[in-house]
């Protein structure tokens, strides 16, 4: 317990002269308080898929949930995996594992940016004196078939949130549109510590966040860049393609699409295997640039597909 | 007269596009107004924004559209008038469907003959009548560069749209913009002015909402923002013998990222500064938005050593407890440690250790990897810097090094500092400095050495004829690989150097790399498009009358065109009337011999029986004998033009179309020959003359 990693440089934290003292916000506080916060403004606080994801997005939460007419308040937590981002746990400011808070909002109120201030707010940031500023970015995921405008939300140069109108999702137009808010919760959390390494973050009073998680990012950096199989990873692949790929398979009549035992959900799970084992592959350094795009239009093939069938599948002929 | 205000409140706007579209707003809402008659040609509106609102305010439109008489023209008097004066059936129903008695109707004389016709005055609208039918409409007719949809509304636009306030002097406009109304209330700053939707500013009349807007923490007006973030920046180091890097692109940015724009001044750890300046304003600049500060020394601005601090622009009043300098200055020192960390990496190897690496990355998927690509570059950079006297060895050296930052940790994270990179690690691996700048140099088109001249124009003939045989051709605004700006860099670097290059045969040699044969066709497409781009170039010069007339002299070589241009420029100066002459002359001889379709230079001197004809051969002989390097362009123009009288006495005495066909061919041949000779340095047939 409360072994810091020796590999880091530990700053003299020094809080700004004059600056209020304010209560020790843990890392669990802020994950309690945001859904806490949420839940206040109608969300359903769901779980966590226990699936590797490299965003929140890509939890059927969000990936199914905004398609179609129906309306959906939800928030999660997501441990999000990105193995090219790995630093063997040396680097203070990247994780290949990071936590977001995601929040989908369908149809958004009118007040959306009201309420996310006061989100901030909530964990304890007076917006009277720091600086917020909603600077474009607009996103898009390629293997998902997704895209929507919106912005990097600033705090003192520092971003904390994506904030995004998504537009379309597996290659359909979104109606109503969903607004999608994804917290980087290491990173607010290192402002709120004012701690200068993601590991020396507060988690709990008897745990730092090194404590939890270094031997995760230590380990499994070596695993994604080193000793990951690439002829296994490149098998895997090919085994949940081609079985995702047969489960989307048209089998009879627009009953057989809208049976709602049709394993449509099964198919999402390999289309999300084969999404990390991309990311797995980068990593491994084994896609050159020119396989790249044919990957990711694989990939992409099968959100596709999941999306037109969750879609089918829920379609109401009732028009409800 | 009552003045108008109109702000559409916006989520926050991209900064890159926000002045575009309050701009394009006004500018169709003035135009609207104009065709209603409420607006004088010649006044403008006031234009304002900030990230969230863009404003357009008109100081005084009329309340009420003037009247208005109209002639409405309806059917020929012979078919609306009987022979007696009355009106027919037929003129009767035109001014029964305009709502009149037959009375009404008149003659009237136009250019198409004699009409029946009617007159109508039109009371005019109130203003707020026409702007409420109106103003959205020319608002949902903006030229957008992203819509997106945010609600069910069906309108669209580049953020979402959450309020608007129109008013006429005290009065809402009862305009609406996809169910959204028009209204009085605007909003302040969004944490300034309190947080929550609910909060807004009352606007009493269209001239008090700018008032009304700085009370809610809303600097509307963005020169007044400029102005305070250029004082903010000044502030902290009167005195302090350092100044804050020009930066006009992030000033632009700043002003509009901010409503209420207050600058902070932070400082990093001085041991930073070993980390190459390039990579530290780069992650001030672009990635924080930060001004870097530099030690002001006698050296131009942009230029002097990097001191441990940074402005910031934040969107708040005041820093008033230090935190948002200390929040600033954790992010700024993460990133600098994550690129100490990267360079630090990257140093682990040499860039000529990489050169390997770099088959794995691809250049383009038809014209292979950046290694194939290392090597065809390195070889067409020595070839082209030999004959001009460069360091071919260096060029080369630089060109197999050149690329090799793409494998380097510290530019996949920061792909704007590419070449930059490869640059500053050539210099750290101790390549000579010929080499590194060459590297460094690459993308940028004014290279230091010549080396890097070489480095550039190789590359880029590389990329265009790589991209070209894979039939990669821009076409109209299509450029999506910047072939024309890579093309344009090229012709730039060889002025510059002045540089003699061939290139047809560099077109040849680089394009023979991709084609074992290269298509003609190919050939011709490059060589065409880079016709177009030696004739902006000289336009740029200031030769633009001249360019067709140099390039068709010397199509191969830029650096001739240029000298060509100046001295034809000069000639052109000094002695109009004999150039114009000349000019005039040497067209009339194209134009003969073209339209015979004339190509042999036979001349045979026994039968030039006319003594202008034998003077012009011996004048052309010798400008052709003299012609040297002794015989500079200008004094061969010179030369040219002083044949003025020659040529003149040849057409006043001498019949081409002699009755004789050996005679008649004779001449032909005379004025072919002599038409090439007199066009090696510009192609005098080319010039249009003024008034022709």
């Amino acid at each position: 317990m409360n072994s810091s990693p020796t590999t880091l440089e530990r700053p003299a934290t020094a809080r700004a002269e004059g600056a209020a003292p304010q209560p020790r916000r843990y890392f669990q506080d802020l994950l309690l308080e945001l859904q806490r916060f949420w839940a206040q403004q109608g969300c359903a606080v769901l779980l966590p898929y226990d699936l590797e994801v490299g965003a929140g997005t890509m939890s059927p939460d969000t990936f199914l949930r905004v398609l179609g007419p129906a309306p959906c308040q939800v928030a999660y937590l997501q441990p999000s995996r990105r193995p090219t981002d790995g630093r063997y746990g040396e680097n203070p400011n990247r994780l290949y594992k990071h936590t977001q808070l995601q929040v989908i909002l369908k149809p958004p109120p009118a007040d959306v940016q009201a309420v996310y201030l006061a989100s901030l707010e909530a964990i304890g940031i007076d917006l009277k004196r720091h600086d917020i500023k909603f600077e474009e970015d607009n996103w898009e995921s390629p293997t998902l078939g997704a895209w929507g405008l919106g912005w990097q939300v600033m705090l003192d140069g520092l971003e904390i949130t994506q904030f995004t109108y998504f537009q379309q999702c597996g290659g359909v137009d979104l109606d109503p549109v969903s607004v999608e808010l994804t917290y980087g919760l290491e990173r607010i959390a290192a402002f709120l510590q004012d701690a200068d390494s993601i590991y020396d973050i507060q988690w709990s009073p008897s745990f730092r966040y090194g404590d939890v998680r270094l031997a995760d990012e230590q380990q499994m950096s070596a695993y994604n860049f080193e000793a990951a199989d690439v002829g296994n990873l490149w098998k895997h692949f090919e085994l949940y393609e081609s079985e995702c790929r047969a489960l989307l398979k048209k089998n009879g009549d627009e009953a057989a699409a809208q049976d709602p035992r049709r394993p449509v959900l099964g198919a999402y799970e390999l289309c999300l295997k084969c999404s990390h084992l991309f990311n797995l592959l980068d990593a491994r350094g084994a896609i050159s640039v020119t396989e790249r795009v044919g990957v990711i239009q694989r990939v992409r093939g099968l959100a596709v597909g999941v999306a037109r069938a969750w879609l089918a599948q829920h379609e109401d002929p009732a028009g409800r | 007269m009552p003045a108008l205000w109109i702000e559409l409140g916006c989520e926050e706007l991209p900064a890159r596009w926000v002045e575009g579209l309050a701009r394009q707003m006004a500018d169709r809402t003035a135009a609207g107004l104009r065709a209603a008659r409420l607006l004088a040609a010649d006044a403008e509106a006031e234009v304002r924004w900030t990230p969230r609102r863009l404003v357009a305010k008109f100081a005084a439109i009329p309340a009420q559209q003037p009247g208005q008489v109209e002639e409405l023209v309806g059917p020929p008097a012979a078919i609306a008038f009987a022979a007696d004066g009355r009106v027919t059936k037929q003129g009767a129903g035109f001014a029964a469907k305009n709502g009149m008695p037959a009375e009404a109707l008149y003659r009237t004389k136009t250019a198409k003959g004699e009409y029946a016709a009617l007159r109508r005055e039109s009371q005019g609208e109130a203003a707020a009548t026409v702007l409420a039918a109106a103003l959205p409409g020319w608002i949902e007719g903006m030229d957008l560069p992203k819509a997106m949809r945010w609600d069910g509304c069906g309108f669209k636009f580049v953020r979402p749209v959450r309020w608007w306030s129109v008013l006429l002097d005290g009065e809402v406009v009862a305009a609406k913009l996809g169910g959204l109304a028009a209204g009085r209330r605007t909003r302040p700053h969004p944490t300034l002015g309190g947080v929550g939707s609910g909060l807004a500013v009352e606007i009493a009349t269209a001239d008090e909402a700018e008032a009304a807007l700085a009370k809610g923490f809303v600097v509307l007006d963005p020169a007044e923002r400029r102005r305070r973030i250029i004082a903010g920046i000044e502030a902290p180091l009167a005195g302090s013998g350092r100044r804050a890097r020009p930066d006009d692109g992030l000033l632009a940015t700043l002003v509009n990222l901010t409503e209420w724009p207050a600058v902070v001044a932070g400082s990093f750890d001085a041991a930073f500064l070993r980390l190459p300046a390039e990579v530290l304003v780069t992650v001030m600049r672009d990635h924080q938005k930060y001004f870097a500060v530099e030690e002001a020394t006698d050296t131009a601005p942009g230029t002097a050593k990097l001191a441990p601090q940074f402005l910031a622009v934040m969107d708040l009043d005041a820093d008033r407890d230090g935190l948002v300098r200390h929040g600033n200055e954790r992010v700024l020192r993460a990133r600098f440690k994550d690129a100490e960390f990267f360079w630090q990496a990257d140093r682990k190897r040499s860039l000529a250790s990489r050169v390997d690496d770099l088959r794995a990355v691809t250049f383009h998927a038809r014209l292979g990897s950046y290694f194939d690509k290392t090597q065809r570059v390195a070889r067409l950079a020595r070839e082209l810097a030999e004959p001009v006297g460069a360091d071919a060895e260096a060029a080369a050296r630089a060109a197999l090094l050149a690329k090799c930052d793409l494998t380097t940790e510290l530019v996949k994270e920061f792909t704007e500092l590419q070449g930059v990179m490869g640059g500053l690690y050539a210099q750290a691996d101790g390549e000579s400095e010929e080499v590194w700048q060459a590297i460094y140099d690459q993308y940028g088109d004014q290279p230091r050495t010549a080396a890097g001249a070489a480095l550039g124009i190789a590359d880029r003939l590389d990329t265009l004829a790589g991209l070209f045989a894979a039939g990669e051709i821009p076409t109209g605004s299509r450029d999506p690989f910047a072939l024309r700006r890579a093309a344009n860099a090229v012709i730039r670097i060889c002025a510059e150097m002045g540089w003699h290059l061939m290139l047809r045969g560099l077109i040849s040699e680089a394009l023979a790399t991709f084609q074992p044969n290269p298509s003609p066709d190919t050939v011709d497409a490059l060589l065409s498009f880079f016709k177009e781009r030696q004739e902006r170039f000289l336009q740029e010069a200031g030769f633009g009358d001249l360019a067709a007339a140099v390039i068709a002299a010397a199509p191969d070589d830029i650096t001739q065109q240029l000298e060509h241009a100046k001295a034809l420029e000069h000639l052109r100066a000094q002695n109009r009337g004999a150039f114009l002459k000349v000019a005039a002359a040497l067209k009339r001889m194209r134009n003969i011999v073209h339209k015979e379709n004339w190509e042999s230079e036979a001349v045979n001197p026994a039968l030039l029986t006319a003594p202008e004809e034998r003077r012009l051969r011996a004048a052309v002989e010798a400008i052709a004998r003299d012609r040297g390097p002794s015989f500079p362009p200008l004094r061969e123009l010179t030369a040219i033009a002083d044949l003025w009288p020659i040529l003149d006495a040849f057409f006043e005495a001498v019949r081409v179309n002699d009755p004789n066909p050996a005679i008649r061919a004779n001449r032909l041949g005379l004025l072919a020959w002599a038409g090439r000779e007199l066009s090696q340095v510009a192609d005098f047939s080319q010039i249009v003359i003024p008034g022709e």
